[in-house]
């Protein structure tokens, strides 16, 4: 297990009004921790989430644990009242994994269109998991599963690359996270 | 795969075609510590409050909607009764309390913000009488407040003096917006059993109970039970039809926790409650009247409606009730003449009456609901239309509310037009036969007997 650690130089270069999270795996130093107090931010200690990784503390330094990939970092919120953090994740995400993206395109049949979609997909490192494609009464429709944590890219990026491929009159693409469908379909 | 090629595409169906969203996003702010000596003093406090706590609410929320393929329909805020929070102010009038929190609500880009409470069910203290006194001014010079009245439980009874002074507001609200059909009266509403956690307008507030700050989430989905019931056959019987409702409502609220989640994780602030409501729009198909008549009715109002009706919020509440964790709000189906086209068809060819919109409001999730009724009616009979419709919920132990509109210059079979998700409303009759005398009486309605129920 990694641990962080915050020094005051550390608390030093946050904006003033940072929120600072402490998880099990976070050490804040007493210094620090005083420098906090000093420039009034929040310590808040959370008991023992996973990951605890602050969204809202932007801290920097090697000893921070990056995140998978820029825009799926999770705030970690604490939860006044309403059960555990853990608990909840499990709730709500029915297994999916943070960082999957369903792919679809939906329209008249033609060949390629599935290329160019794997060719977008793979121009940006997203790792496709799964393909399925039907055909019925002369339209397709294509479903491509990917996993996008390892490709350094965001959300938006995959989304506004594969909508420029979309257009009415030819094949429609829609990408949405795949907690959408999980959440839905699973419980 | 591990989700089926089916599920995904009925997922996209229920997204692109039969109106799936998230009805509101409502981010509860606290108030209580913006207290102080004078209403500029606390309008100043409120104002900077709802900013710092709101400013980053609309554009959380439309990352998500982004990233999830999910409309959020409204963002929203509610904050404090401010009855509570201008306790100690010297003032009379707290319109400019009303003004500063529209002002914020114009800077964080919400659609509404509700709070602007009185908590009047066993009594009325100087705020609250302030407080309701100023609604018809606060509600005609803001675009964005919404306001609320609690008037009875079944723990206190009916405070039947605030409900008289509640009939005189309305009507003062209507004719300070008699130029645009009375529009103050659609962003009021008054309640028996009040809740605490209503992210939905207007009688969105955050109540003592709840913590500094809070996301609360509203879900919508008529279009999709419509939907479902037309993939079934139609000799199913009702056990068949409300296990279809059931299931449908499981996958619209499970929407409603994963977004609401999302965003107060996003925003870094502890997620409440999920709303099962079924909240219709005036879109095509997205009407709760819809699904009544889907079940067998010719028109909603005839006989069976309020059974259908029944059925229906029993089921939503069902399903959703698996999906969530946490549930509150008002959760069934909400009934708005207006903002339904059903709803608005029926009163139109004169299927569904006043009347018979008292009746079903005893099964629904609130009450009467953006009802539009002759301008000309008297304080007295809409006191005691008010009144009825706190004894449903007081004695049946549920929420029960009132928001209705006596349009200035009009009657029965007019229609008058609000736009919007507001939609349109007819102009419904009231019984001509007077309730002055026992309106006039005032004073406390014990509360029930909580035994020897029957």
């Amino acid at each position: 297990m990694t641990r962080r650690i915050l020094t005051a130089d550390d608390v030093a270069r946050l904006e003033p009004g940072t929120r600072i999270e402490v998880d099990e795996r976070t050490t804040l130093t007493a210094s620090a921790r005083e420098l906090a107090r000093r420039r009034g931010m929040d310590v808040v200690e959370l008991d023992g989430g996973p990951g605890g990784t602050s969204a809202t503390a932007a801290v920097g330094g090697p000893a921070t644990p990056r995140a998978p990939a820029p825009g799926w970092d999770r705030v970690a919120a604490r939860q006044d009242g309403a059960g555990s953090v853990p608990a909840e994740a499990a709730a709500t995400d029915g297994g999916a994994r943070p960082g999957t993206i369903i792919v679809t395109g939906v329209g008249v049949n033609r060949p390629g269109v599935m290329s160019e979609l794997t060719a977008a997909l793979g121009e940006l490192g997203g790792d496709i998991q799964d393909v399925s494609q039907r055909i019925t009464g002369g339209y397709f429709n294509a479903i491509l599963v990917v996993d996008i944590r390892t490709s350094g890219e965001d959300f938006g990026t995959f989304r506004d690359k594969l909508l420029q491929l979309s257009s009415a009159q030819d094949y429609v693409v829609t990408v949405i996270d795949e907690r959408v469908f999980q959440a839905m379909h699973r419980i | 795969m591990s989700l089926a090629h089916e599920e995904i595409l009925q997922t996209l169906r229920m997204l692109e075609m039969e109106h799936l969203d998230i009805r509101t996003t409502t981010l509860g702010v606290n108030l209580l510590d913006c207290a102080g000596g004078s209403v500029a003093e606390v309008a100043a406090r409120i104002g900077a409050r709802i900013r710092e706590r709101a400013g980053k609410l609309v554009a959380t929320a439309a990352s998500v909607e982004q990233e999830f393929g999910i409309p959020i329909v409204n963002k929203r805020v509610a904050v404090t009764p401010i009855s509570l929070v201008a306790s100690a102010c010297p003032e009379d009038d707290y319109t400019p309390i009303a003004q500063a929190m529209d002002e914020a609500a114009v800077a964080c880009g919400v659609d509404f913000i509700g709070g602007f409470t009185a908590l009047a069910h066993k009594g009325a203290t100087r705020a609250d009488r302030n407080l309701m006194d100023s609604i018809p001014t606060a509600l005609a010079t803001t675009e964005h407040v919404c306001a609320s009245v609690s008037l009875g439980t079944t723990r206190a009874g009916i405070n039947m003096d605030a409900t008289l002074r509640m009939a005189r507001v309305i009507k003062d609200a209507a004719a300070r917006t008699a130029d645009r059909g009375g529009i103050a009266c659609a962003k009021l509403v008054v309640f028996c059993n009040m809740v605490e956690d209503n992210p939905f307008v207007a009688g969105a507030n955050l109540g003592v109970g709840e913590s500094d700050v809070v996301l609360h989430c509203g879900v919508s989905g008529p279009g999709v039970v419509r939907h479902a019931l037309t993939q079934l056959d139609k000799r199913a019987d009702l056990s068949a039809v409300a296990e279809v409702i059931k299931r449908t409502a499981f996958k619209i609220t499970r929407m409603g926790e994963l977004v609401g989640r999302e965003v107060a994780s996003r925003l870094g602030v502890p997620f409440g409650i999920v709303d099962l409501s079924l909240a219709p729009t005036p879109a095509l198909g997205d009407s709760v009247a819809d699904v009544l008549e889907l079940m067998g009715l010719e028109r909603t109002g005839t006989h069976g409606t309020t059974l259908a009706l029944a059925l229906l919020t029993d089921a939503v509440k069902k399903g959703g009730a698996m999906a969530a964790t946490h549930v509150g709000g008002l959760s069934g189906a909400f009934i708005p003449v207006s903002e339904d086209q059903g709803m608005i068809d029926a009163v139109r060819v004169g299927a569904l009456s006043l009347d018979k919109l008292e009746a079903m409001t005893s099964v629904c999730s609130v009450g009467l609901d953006m009802v539009a009724i002759p301008g000309d009616v008297s304080v007295e009979t809409l006191a005691a239309l008010i009144g009825d419709e706190m004894a449903i919920g007081m004695v049946n132990h549920k929420t029960t509310a009132v928001r209705i509109i006596p349009v200035p210059g009009m009657g029965p079979g007019d229609l008058v037009e609000y736009g919007g998700l507001l939609g349109s409303a007819p102009v419904m009759a009231v019984n001509d036969f007077a309730s002055t005398v026992f309106a006039r009486r005032g004073g406390q309605v014990p509360a029930p007997i909580q035994a020897l129920r029957n």
